[in-house]
């Protein structure tokens, strides 16, 4: 009974910290006390690890303390999660804005692409997917018991050819998450060296904020690669996957 | 004769060339200031005005460099005539260094009656003579021009000899012109005259801007130089100028006209926001471009208005005066919105004449509409476009209150996936149905039809050893009827000629070959009943396997 009572005490009392933890979060903030702000902030990270409201706070904490690449990271979480919304898009642009690089994609077509891709979440990207295959599915079934249509087998052809298109996007959404490829460099700024070693030649250096793309790891060194296509090895400790 | 006082690393001295001149000639007031630095320092000429007249004047600067140190010279020289005979004391040159002055001495000229007969080692050329080693040469840019149009005069020294003194000279009064001075090329060239090279020297550039109409002339401007100590001082006169000024055209000139001679355009260099606050000011700055007499104008017309105090803060140059006077003025104005509301700034404008086209014309900025908030609103600013922006570029704030156990779950869980798996699995079984029925069904077909086919043609063989059975007949027409029923999977045994044909339509059947295989059946009837021939047994036989031939034959189209 008095083990019963406990679980009942801390299944109510658990929101109620989560609230004062916010609050007290909040308040830090509004006094320019960031650091305690961002430890109330990632406590309750551990715990929801994606409620995108407290990856965006996050990212705005990060932002003030003047650590760009963390704050353009958590920025970019959120995204996932809420791709439209105003507040995190109009931030993360401010954030970007202050990047040292300017890393232009080497195709024009592949920013068109990552903008499109990122117009809904990989869970709208599904629903999507599952209303056209079910759809797909009563168009195909349906001849077996009517004659289709002139009209009806377009409409069928355009939903076999967005369906297939909905399940390529789908498909590298859903990869893009799972291999946790995408990054951003934290550190204010790194010599992008030519192998997995100090000792090597520096190619060139990316700053903090920059995204990139790791290729493979090896030894406590990534292999990543800029959207311009430069290439070059920096250490694991020099940037945070998104 | 020199006076001098020298500071640590400066000296100034002043200088005549003589103590007593006669009333009708001149005298050469020089001061110099030496020193070991390139600064120049600012010098203070007395004013030489009160006792003598002055013929012309000139500055150099020259540096010496003597075992490895450096001086520096700047060396101001008069040509002065006496104004009033008697003893002249000319008042000290100064400059300030370091919060100290410095002076040089007075120097003191007694001006002596005047002489009745010229200096003996004077000579005089009257006339500029091309022929000669040394002339002087006016010109002017063109010998007929608008009021206030610019005309460029200059005065040069032509020379094939060298001089041993500096050259000064004297220019006439351009009276009747504004004179601005322009640059002179303070190099000389070589130029050809007269199938003679000379060596150019340009001595003065004038911009004269006529300020009425008539004929004009501009007098003969002066040089004089030494060319041997022993010859004393020569003197060159250049040729007098004539111009002739008209008057601006009556027709077409624009009211308030700005004077203004010469083409040019007005353009606004600020670009102005479309929301302002009401009593603070705005800067504009307006550039007017071009050639001709851009100097000379002070201000822009501005079309009244009562929504706005106007005021020219400031005019800056960006003057060219090397071939003429071209380039641009820049005229500041400060405005103050006094209501607020959408108001305009009024349009500015400039009118000018075009001597080249010969055309009045005004340039002009339009009017620009603005909104002016109130002045209470000033702790607001506003984009050009006149969206209200923040005033420093600052996140969005928190996102607050919210519920962190709210998270985002990714779909692929149990319950998610299954969603999407129905309708995939809807269309993975109706692609299988439709891949059993277009290949796997087909074949099995096919082999039943090849069974059957071998079967009746088996038995076609037994029934030629047994044709002197009663049932041969029947027999044979079983291998037929039995042979379709494999084919139709319905049986053809008992059904009536019409029902028999209606289902080998169904089956695609040809209607050539229905009425073929009828025909085969009734022949086999009649044949039962009328009995038959050896003969008649074996045609039978042939017609039996040709139509069953023919059956499998059209089957693999049907």
């Amino acid at each position: 009974m008095k083990r019963l009572l406990l679980v009942l005490l801390c299944a109510v009392s658990m929101p109620l910290y989560a609230d004062v933890s916010l609050s007290q979060a909040e308040e830090h903030y509004q006094r320019a006390e960031y650091q305690e702000s961002l430890a109330l902030y990632l406590k309750l990270h551990e715990t929801s690890p994606q409620s995108p409201d407290l990856l965006y706070n996050i990212g705005n904490v990060y932002y003030q303390m003047g650590e760009l690449g963390e704050a353009i990271t958590f920025y970019l979480r959120a995204q996932r999660f809420i791709p439209r919304n105003a507040d995190l898009n109009e931030n993360l642009e401010l954030a970007t804005s202050r990047v040292v690089d300017d890393v232009q994609d080497a195709f024009f077509l592949t920013e068109f692409f990552s903008t499109f891709i990122h117009v809904l979440t990989v869970n709208e990207w599904y629903v999507l997917w599952v209303v056209l295959s079910s759809i797909l599915a009563v168009l195909i079934v349906l001849p077996r018991y009517r004659d289709l249509s002139e009209k009806q087998r377009v409409f069928r052809s355009s939903v076999i050819v967005l369906f297939v298109c909905v399940s390529g996007l789908l498909f590298w959404t859903v990869s893009d998450i799972r291999t946790s490829q995408k990054a951003v460099i934290i550190t204010r700024k790194s010599d992008a060296k030519s192998g997995p070693s100090e000792s090597l030649k520096t190619k060139f250096f990316v700053h903090e904020g920059t995204r990139i793309t790791i290729i493979k790891t090896l030894n406590g060194w990534s292999e990543v690669e800029l959207k311009n296509g430069f290439r070059g090895w920096i250490p694991q400790t020099s940037y945070w996957a998104i | 004769m020199a006076q001098m006082i020298s500071a640590q690393t400066v000296t100034i001295t002043a200088s005549v060339d003589r103590q007593e001149v006669a009333f009708n000639d001149t005298v050469s007031y020089q001061v110099r200031v030496s020193g070991t630095q390139q600064r120049r320092p600012e010098i203070n000429i007395p004013n030489l005005e009160q006792h003598f007249s002055v013929v012309s004047q000139s500055r150099q600067n020259s540096i010496t460099v003597i075992n490895g140190s450096t001086s520096v010279s700047q060396i101001f020289k008069f040509k002065l005539k006496p104004r009033a005979v008697g003893d002249v004391v000319i008042k000290p040159a100064e400059f300030k260094e370091n919060g100290q002055t410095f002076r040089s001495r007075e120097v003191r000229v007694r001006v002596t009656e005047a002489k009745t007969q010229p200096a003996p080692n004077r000579q005089r050329q009257a006339q500029p003579q091309r022929n000669s080693q040394i002339f002087a040469h006016a010109s002017i840019s063109q010998p007929s021009v608008y009021v206030g149009q610019e005309v460029v005069y200059e005065l040069s020294l032509y020379r094939r000899i060298r001089l041993w003194s500096n050259i000064t000279y004297e220019i006439p009064k351009f009276e009747g012109f504004w004179a601005d001075d322009l640059d002179v090329n303070p190099e000389q060239y070589i130029k050809r005259v007269d199938n003679q090279n000379y060596y150019v020297q340009e001595l003065v550039r004038k911009s004269l801007f006529p300020l009425k109409s008539g004929a004009f002339t501009i007098p003969e401007s002066k040089i004089s130089f030494v060319i041997h100590p022993f010859d004393g001082e020569k003197i060159v006169e250049s040729e007098r100028k004539s111009i002739q000024v008209k008057p601006l055209p009556k027709s077409g000139k624009p009211a308030p006209f700005s004077g203004l001679v010469g083409d040019v355009d007005l353009r606004m260099e600020t670009k102005l926001p479309s929301v302002v606050t009401q009593n603070v000011p705005i800067n504009i700055t307006f550039a007017l471009v071009g050639s001709g007499g851009i100097t000379r104008v002070s201000d822009l017309h501005i079309k009244d208005t009562s929504d706005f105090k106007i005021y020219r803060s400031k005019i800056t140059d960006e003057i060219s005066k090397r071939k003429g006077t071209s380039g641009t003025r820049k005229f500041e104005y400060v405005i103050v919105p006094k209501m607020p509301g959408v108001v305009e700034i009024p349009t500015f404008s400039i009118s000018s004449f075009s001597p080249k086209q010969e055309t009045y014309r005004i340039s002009e900025i339009p009017a620009h509409q603005l909104r002016v908030l109130s002045s209470g609103m000033d702790d607001l600013s506003y984009s050009d476009k006149g969206l209200m922006v923040s005033v420093s570029q600052e996140l969005r704030y928190l996102h607050t209150p919210f519920d962190p156990d709210k998270q985002v779950r990714y779909f692929w869980t149990a319950s998610w996936m299954l969603l999407g798996f129905l309708p995939l699995l809807v269309m993975l079984g109706e692609g299988a149905l439709y891949l059993r029925r277009r290949f796997f069904q087909a074949s099995t077909d096919d082999v039943k039809f090849s069974k059957s086919y071998s079967v009746a043609f088996k038995a076609i063989s037994e029934l030629k050893a047994q044709q002197d059975d009663p049932r041969f007949y029947s027999e044979l027409q079983s291998v037929i009827l039995n042979f379709l029923s494999d084919r139709s999977r319905k049986s053809m045994q008992g059904l009536r000629e019409a029902e028999r044909a209606a289902e080998l339509r169904d089956l695609g059947m040809p209607l050539e070959v229905i009425e073929n295989v009828n025909q085969v059946i009734e022949n086999l009837s009649s044949a039962a009943y009328a009995g038959g021939s050896s003969a008649n047994k074996q045609s039978l036989l042939a017609e039996v396997a040709t139509v069953l031939k023919r059956i499998k034959k059209e089957a693999k189209e049907f």
